[in-house]
């Protein structure tokens, strides 16, 4: 069994993080169900949304709007994200696409940023050159 | 003493960095090194472990693999990097060496808060270390497409200032049948046309049947080289196997790859078949024991980190097999690559230059090299002053002047970009004003030069 961790911020869900299991055998629902950790996050995460049995790439493609949700890549939710890590970025765009650090990386001079949290940004953005 | 050496190139690269942190290791006998690597050659760190007392990875395709995918938190690879650096903080480094030299090594080694920098590092919104003439020449000559007379090895040696390692003298050949052919290395414009490789072999078969011949492939290649070669020639190894497979090696022809690298620094002869952004004079084999056959076409070298932007890989297709074979003959003969004199002379003068040394008596009578000599002062100095500004970037121009008039190859001795990084001037943009014109027909040129490759080629053939 492969599983799927979708990280995300409490304040979007009120949970620590989303989990997704997916499986490649053909595993009854009953056997899934079976498994620990999905009986250990049923039983402390009251909060789980829902169990996805589905490939992993429709996992994604279904629920991709969600998915950015919970990963802070869409404006409403990129805050919570922020906020966690301490780092003072604001006027981010509001906008309908995918956020990535791309559009954090053109916000770094007009913010409140300390040096060495931009440095850090500075490393990541030479990768995506 | 705790230094922190980060190396975030290629494998090849680190493989040529062996003998440096050997230096190292010679400078500092007591002090304890640590290594930072990209995590994706985590499982190649036996080739420098001699030197190194630990280890440290750079996740590098984690991070991209993390930004490019939307199930990963949008900050999980600062947060990753973040706790990466404060890690190596903690290390609390004497010294921190950058063999790197780019932006992404030098924004990581200014966060790192070593004691004292060796390398670019950025620091308060500048980078930073580049403070002697080989670093400088290190800068220009191997950023981009810049031309180096010398290795990389020794130039990284130079700016760091340790011994320059000796290059490798050839192991005893005698009784030694065993010749090695690697045709893929790990950029298509650098690759030589298989089909050629191919011919070459059955060729090289039919004249020295007292020779074994192997073609070598990594398992990912295997496919591929199946396609053109049977099975019973072919060796499909892994990277750790080969030091073993050296040791009873003749030769080894290649293109420019990191066992290339691997066999020079073993004392394998080596028959370099450099093309696309292979450069014999800055990465070829640090050994003695070597020839290369480089491509006379005029885009060759180019630049590393660009794809080929011919109609057609000329530089690969120019190549013979018969020029091949000629070659791999002289390698047999132990007649091994040699500089020509006005190279060495060369390499004189800009090792007095970069040592901060007079120029050697017996060249201050060549008119030529002394001209060389004159404009790579006026221009280093030039570009030194802390006071750099529109006075000194007009004297720029006219030395650009006199240079062309001399009919110097400009482009060696000057290239425009350097002086509008590595300054201190503080309008960038005036400078670029003043500079353009002067450098203008130096563009025209170089898209002459271009345009014109195609009719060199036809012509040639």
């Amino acid at each position: 069994m492969n599983i799927l961790v979708v990280e995300s911020e409490k304040e979007t869900v009120g949970e620590d993080r989303i989990d997704q299991f997916f499986t490649q055998n053909n595993l009854y629902q009953q056997d899934i169900d079976q498994v620990k950790i999905i009986t250990e996050v049923e039983a402390h995460s009251p909060e789980v949304l829902e169990w996805v049995y589905i490939h992993r790439p429709l996992v994604i493609s279904e629920n991709k709007e969600l998915i950015a949700f919970l990963t802070g890549r869409q404006s409403e939710s990129i805050p919570y994200f922020l906020g966690a890590l301490d780092l003072h970025i604001a006027q981010i765009p509001k906008t309908n696409e995918v956020l990535s650090i791309k559009h954090l990386m053109q916000q770094l001079k007009s913010n409140q940023l300390q040096e060495e949290q931009k440095q850090i940004f500075q490393i990541l953005g030479e990768l995506i050159k | 003493m705790k230094i922190l050496v980060v190396s975030l190139l290629r494998l090849g690269d680190l493989i040529m960095q062996q003998p440096l942190l050997q230096m190292l290791r010679l400078k500092y006998p007591e002090a304890e090194i640590h290594l930072l690597i990209n995590r994706q050659f985590a499982s190649s760190k036996y080739l420098v472990d001699n030197y190194v007392d630990q280890f440290h990875f750079f996740d590098r395709e984690l991070y991209q693999r993390a930004m490019g995918n939307i199930e990963y938190n949008i900050l999980y690879p600062y947060q990753h990097l973040n706790d990466s650096v404060q890690k190596l903080k903690k290390e609390k480094f004497d010294l921190a060496i950058n063999f790197t030299h780019n932006r992404l090594s030098a924004y990581l080694c200014g966060l790192i808060d070593a004691k004292e920098f060796k390398g670019a590092y950025y620091k308060q919104g500048k980078f930073v270390g580049i403070n002697n003439r080989w670093m400088h020449y290190f800068d220009s000559r191997f950023s981009k497409n810049g031309r180096s007379i010398f290795h990389y090895v020794e130039v990284l040696a130079s700016s760091f200032e340790f011994p320059i390692p000796p290059r490798v003298y050839p192991l005893s050949l005698e009784n030694k049948k065993n010749i090695y052919i690697q045709p893929l290395t790990s950029d298509r414009k650098k690759n030589w046309n298989i089909a050629s490789y191919q011919s070459l072999l059955q060729q090289l078969k039919k004249k020295y049947s007292a020779f074994n011949f192997k073609i070598l492939c990594a398992p990912f290649e295997q496919n591929l080289i199946e396609k053109y070669f049977s099975k019973d020639d072919i060796l499909v190894l892994q990277l750790v196997e080969l030091p073993e497979l050296l040791k009873n090696a003749r030769a080894l022809i290649t293109g420019d790859t990191s066992i290339m690298h691997l066999a020079a620094q073993n004392g394998v002869p080596v028959l370099e078949i450099a093309i696309g952004s292979a450069d014999v004079c800055k990465t070829g084999p640090y050994s003695y024991a070597f020839r290369a056959i480089e491509s006379q076409i005029s885009c060759y070298p180019c630049q590393h980190s660009e794809s080929c932007f011919q109609v057609s890989h000329f530089c690969a297709h120019e190549l013979t097999v018969s020029e091949i074979l000629n070659e791999f003959q002289l390698l047999l003969d132990e007649n091994y690559h040699q500089d020509s004199v006005e190279l060495k002379n060369e390499k004189e003068i800009w090792q007095a230059y970069l040592n901060y040394k007079p120029c050697p008596q017996n060249l201050l009578n060549q008119e030529h090299t002394l001209q060389i000599y004159k404009y790579t002062q006026v221009l280093g100095d030039l570009l030194r002053q802390d006071n750099f500004g529109p006075e000194q970037a007009q004297q720029i121009v006219q030395l650009i002047r006199i240079i062309k008039s001399d009919k110097q190859d400009i482009s060696f001795i000057f290239n425009p970009l350097e002086i509008i990084q590595h300054t201190n001037y503080p309008n960038l943009e005036s400078l670029a004003i003043h500079l353009k014109k002067a450098t203008l027909e130096i563009t025209d040129q170089v898209v002459y030069r271009q345009n014109n490759i195609e009719v060199e080629y036809a012509e040639r053939n």
